[in-house]
């Protein structure tokens, strides 16, 4: 390892580049922090840090910061739930079960990746409102999930073909039978591909505004991201409470950020994967 | 073209791992220089620090009549041949020779003349056009030559260059190195750890081992008189025997005992203090006594045969010295004998050695380093 | 940016760092070892047996397709035929009308082509800085880890909050960038930034090139795997850190710079928020982009549902093309 970041180290090796290099990177730092920057400095404005302490006491239209952050929570791990489950058994059907047909059915799957949300924003509508799915988190995670499942097959199939055939073909001589290779072999080997899949469904669900501002009508299940709107209505408009709107707008990031710094090798190996493997 | 000095250099890891202690190494302006040893011997890393790919934690560097320990590698004008031969995927065989050319913002018409001289001087003139991709894997080997050629640098530095070929391509690329070299003149270091390249490549072998110089000279002298027993034991196929034995003074004078025969050492080695002493014989003194002849400067032993390779030219004999087995003076390794093809021994027969006693090598028992 | 936007929702989720397969191991198989493998291995009613158990195993996922995706497509293709509301009593057909007036409407083409351009911008933005500080970052610079976290985490926040705070940052009274400006008395640089068209435009380009941090992320996995015994032979034959990077680097990276690019393609589609919650699509729609328009429309009262349903399909099948296309040659680049 040592020996790698000699390695790159010499490409910049010039005493001058580097530090213009890392002049550059300290402004370019800079210029990226600075709505952080902004953000923060507003938050301040009015009522200092009792902008932050009131938003945990007093409920901003009927929610307090708890409730988003709960309701983002629970919708985040069901989606992860959902999408962690059909994926792995969609996953192994396309891995390491052989039938006609495959390839086309994958690709067709893999296509529906470039779907966006807003463009089946209607029959979305429709079809929540007549599930009877309105003001209930599967409402919200059920959707997700489905924009989710392409990615899904496509990271879990890129994982699961590296697995080696004679694995499970050993498993088969062992009389077992296609759900018991899933369960004891499969599923432990596809382990931190799972792992990555399911912190990345909850990264996407906490950024989810879309869904659960349409599919929701409650605001008892504002979620965090939803309520970057719903704080807006309330406190953006008059002048005195800008400061607690921006407080908001920071307090509605801690749950994002901490899955970030926290899983953020997961989400790198998430993204990543696929690619650069060699 | 330059000479090389390294004085007391030596790398520490922050980890705190040392993988080249105080080295000592001058190299001769048009010298030819093969490190060699065993992986993890820290020839590569010396290499990584002459060429400025490592930075040096001790010591000093001169290249020339300059000291280089801090200046850019792309100012050290050095060129370098890699393991894997780093050539430009994304660039053409001609691109990839040129690319020194390129960046010195040589004139094109120089450039596109230089380029034909190397390709032609290396046969690649046919392959100029295609990707590195396209190229099987002696022509990379002669690509990656070629645009170390092309710049006329002052040293250059080989790393591994033929480990990734083919046996029968090794042999005709070790000749076409030395070949080379010898035509260009330039200085240079050459990685192996292969010691036929070392033994048949340059004009002086540096033998290093866990980060520390054993012995620098000819292939001769390294051969003839290795420095320590890592030297004698690594030089050579199969490698120098080196057996347990003890010293004493008989009626012949100083003598050691192989085999339970007394072998009386020649006059320029009497005069050790009895005692251990790790004897080194090489398999080709080792010879078939039945197809001998009578010779007078020749100790018998006795042996007998574990087994037998037969090579074509040559059979290499593995032995238990002593007259029965399960002797104790035979514990250890089989002692390795080279005869010619025409020696009938057979595995499990007895057989008699010969020994020239001029041929032993004496070690001191602890240390290993020769007695001279 | 990114990327991935956000997420699901709007961004779908998956897009994000989806959108780019870089590699699709299943598509090449399909076409050679898989396609031999298949065949010799397996016999008749084995097959049979193997269909059906591969039918159990997909199942649920179809079962997701079928509702979401088949279904959704269906309905949103009718729905666009018809003039009706989010209550769907009533609907009355209207056959093509609907893509009459989308085809003749200049918000909808201009959204199209914001899209584009702002795609565009943020491609840009990615090749040259992305590519830049991935390669700087890899350099082993002094706080390297911080720097990435900088860069990296503002895309992977919640879009909507990006850029709310972006929105707020660059107000024109109270917002902190005009505050800055004219506190270090350049205050002729201080502007109408969201309400300005030109300005505006600016402001939204600004975040989708902020939001560079997926394809930092990408250049860097490439980064890391890189055979460095090249950059080496080419420091040794003299090039600079700038000659490294044009020569070397950025030639190297080609693969990822086709991730990158077909990423922020699809992204652009999903971006949604980043108009809505800076410009809002404004002033005078000329900050708008295809999710807005949609959205607007479909959320909006009256019976315009068939109409942005009309609006929908269309970025529906564009989206759908591009990923066909970049499948494809994903699909082969393997070979």
């Amino acid at each position: 390892m040592a020996e790698t970041s000699d390695a790159m180290r010499v490409l910049t090796g010039r005493k001058r580049d580097r530090r213009i290099l890392q002049g550059m990177l300290l402004l370019m730092g800079a210029i990226w922090l600075f709505p952080i920057y902004a953000a923060i400095k507003r938050s301040l404005e009015g009522g200092g840090t009792g902008n932050y302490t009131a938003l945990f006491t007093d409920p901003v239209g009927d929610v307090t910061i708890y409730d988003t952050y709960l309701n983002s929570f629970i919708i985040a791990v069901l989606h992860a739930g959902i999408v962690v489950s059909v994926g792995a058994l969609a996953g192994y059907a396309f891995s390491k079960l052989h039938f006609r047909g495959k390839e086309a059915l994958y690709y067709g799957i893999v296509l529906c990746l470039a779907v966006p949300g807003t463009a089946i924003l209607v029959p979305l509508y429709y079809t929540i409102r007549e599930a009877g799915l309105f003001d209930n988190y599967l409402g919200v995670a059920l959707p997700e999930a489905a924009l989710t499942l392409p990615f899904a097959v496509l990271l879990l199939r890129n994982f699961g073909d590296n697995i080696p055939d004679s694995l499970i073909e050993a498993a088969r001589m062992d009389r077992a039978g296609h759900w018991q290779v899933f369960r004891t072999v499969y599923l432990p080997l596809c382990r931190p591909a799972l792992v990555n899949l399911s912190i990345l469904c909850v990264m996407w669900s906490l950024q989810d505004f879309l869904f659960p501002s349409l599919l929701f009508t409650d605001e008892k299940y504002t979620t965090a991201a939803k309520a970057v709107q719903s704080f807006q209505q309330y406190l953006a408009t008059s002048p005195s409470d800008i400061g607690k709107y921006n407080a908001s707008l920071v307090l509605l990031a801690v749950p994002a950020l901490l899955l970030v710094v926290f899983g953020l090798r997961f989400i790198t190996a998430g993204l990543t994967s696929g690619g650069v493997k060699e | 073209m330059a000479q090389v000095m390294l004085d007391q250099v030596s790398k520490t890891y922050p980890n705190g791992h040392v993988a080249v202690h105080g080295m000592d190494l001058d190299i001769a302006d048009g010298e030819f220089l093969v490190l060699v040893g065993p992986s993890g011997c820290g020839k590569s890393t010396l290499l990584r620090m002459i060429a400025g790919l490592e930075s040096i934690t001790g010591g000093e560097l001169r290249i020339g009549d300059r000291v280089v320990n801090d200046v850019h590698p792309g100012d050290r004008d050095i060129a370098m041949v890699f393991q894997n031969y780093a050539l430009y995927p994304h660039y053409t065989v001609a691109r990839n020779i040129a690319y020194p050319l390129r960046l010195a913002k040589r004139p094109k018409d120089e450039i596109d003349r230089r380029v034909r001289e190397v390709a032609a001087m290396l046969e690649l003139t046919d392959y100029l056009d295609r990707k590195p991709g396209q190229l099987s894997g002696g022509q990379r080997q002669r690509v990656a030559m070629g645009r170390a050629i092309i710049r006329d640098a002052a040293l250059f530095l080989m790393d591994e260059p033929l480990s990734n070929l083919d046996a029968k391509l090794r042999v005709q690329m070790r000749g076409e190195i030395a070949r080379l070299q010898r035509r260009v003149g330039t200085t240079m270091v050459y990685v192996t750890h292969d010691q036929v390249e070392a033994m048949t490549m340059g004009h002086r072998v540096a033998v290093l081992k866990e980060g520390r110089l054993q012995q620098i000279g000819t292939p001769d002298e390294i051969y003839r008189s290795p420095a320590n027993t890592f030297v004698a034991s690594f030089m050579g196929t199969p490698p120098m025997n080196l057996v347990e034995a003890r010293l004493r003074t008989g009626k012949g004078g100083t003598e050691v005992v192989l085999g339970g025969v007394d072998v009386p050492l020649p006059a320029a080695e009497r005069g050790y203090p009895e005692g251990p002493v790790t004897v080194g014989v090489r398999p080709e003194h080792l010879l078939d006594a039945s197809i001998l002849g009578d010779t007078a400067r020749h100790v018998r032993i006795p042996a007998i045969v574990e087994y037998v390779e037969a090579l074509g030219a040559e059979k290499n004999v593995y032995v238990t010295l002593g007259a029965i087995r399960g002797d104790a003076t035979s514990a250890g390794a089989p002692i390795a004998c080279r005869f010619p093809a025409e020696s009938a021994v057979v595995a499990d027969a007895k057989v008699e050695l010969a020994l020239d006693p001029a041929r032993i090598h004496l070690f001191d028992a602890e240390s290993g380093a020769a007695l001279r | 940016m990114t990327t991935t936007a956000p997420g699901p929702a709007g961004t779908a989720s998956a897009g994000a760092g989806p959108a780019a397969p870089r590699r699709l191991p299943g598509l090449r198989r399909a076409g050679k070892a898989g396609r031999t493998r298949k065949t010799k291995r397996i016999d008749g009613p084995q097959q049979r047996g193997m269909m059906r158990t591969a039918l159990l195993f997909l199942l649920p996922l179809l079962a997701f397709y079928l509702v979401f995706y088949v279904f959704g497509f269906v309905f949103l293709a009718r729905t666009s035929l018809q003039r009706t509301d989010l209550s769907f009593l009533d609907p009355e057909s209207v056959g093509l009308e609907n893509y009459r007036l989308l085809f003749t409407d200049d918000r909808f083409i201009r959204a199209l082509l914001n899209n584009v351009v702002f795609a565009a911008a943020a491609v840009a933005g990615a090749l040259t800085l992305g590519f830049f500080l991935a390669v700087v970052l890899s350099t082993g610079m002094r706080g390297r880890k911080v720097f990435y976290a900088v860069f990296l985490v503002p895309s992977l926040m919640p879009v909507a909050l990006v850029a709310s705070v972006f929105g707020g940052m660059m107000e024109n009274r109270y917002g902190t960038l005009n505050e800055t400006l004219r506190s270090a008395h350049l205050d002729f640089l201080a502007g109408h930034w969201l309400t300005e068209p030109g300005l505006a435009y600016a402001v939204v380009i600004g975040i989708f090139v902020y939001l560079v941090g997926l394809p930092i992320m990408y250049y860097t996995a490439d980064l890391s795997a890189l055979n460095t015994s090249l950059l080496e032979a080419a420091v040794l034959d003299g090039a600079s850190f700038w000659q490294l990077l044009r020569t070397m680097l950025f030639p190297l990276m080609r693969t990822t710079h086709k991730t990158v690019v077909v990423s922020i393609l699809l992204m652009s589609f999903r971006a949604f928020e980043i108009v809505f919650f800076s410009t809002k699509g404004g002033p005078a729609g000329g900050t708008e982009i295809s999710g807005t328009y949609v959205y607007n429309y479909a959320t909006s009262p009256g019976p315009r549902v068939g109409y942005a349903s009309a609006a929908a399909v269309v970025v529906l099948l564009l989206a759908l093309l591009l990923s066909a296309i970049q499948l494809r040659f994903t699909g082969k680049s393997e070979e």
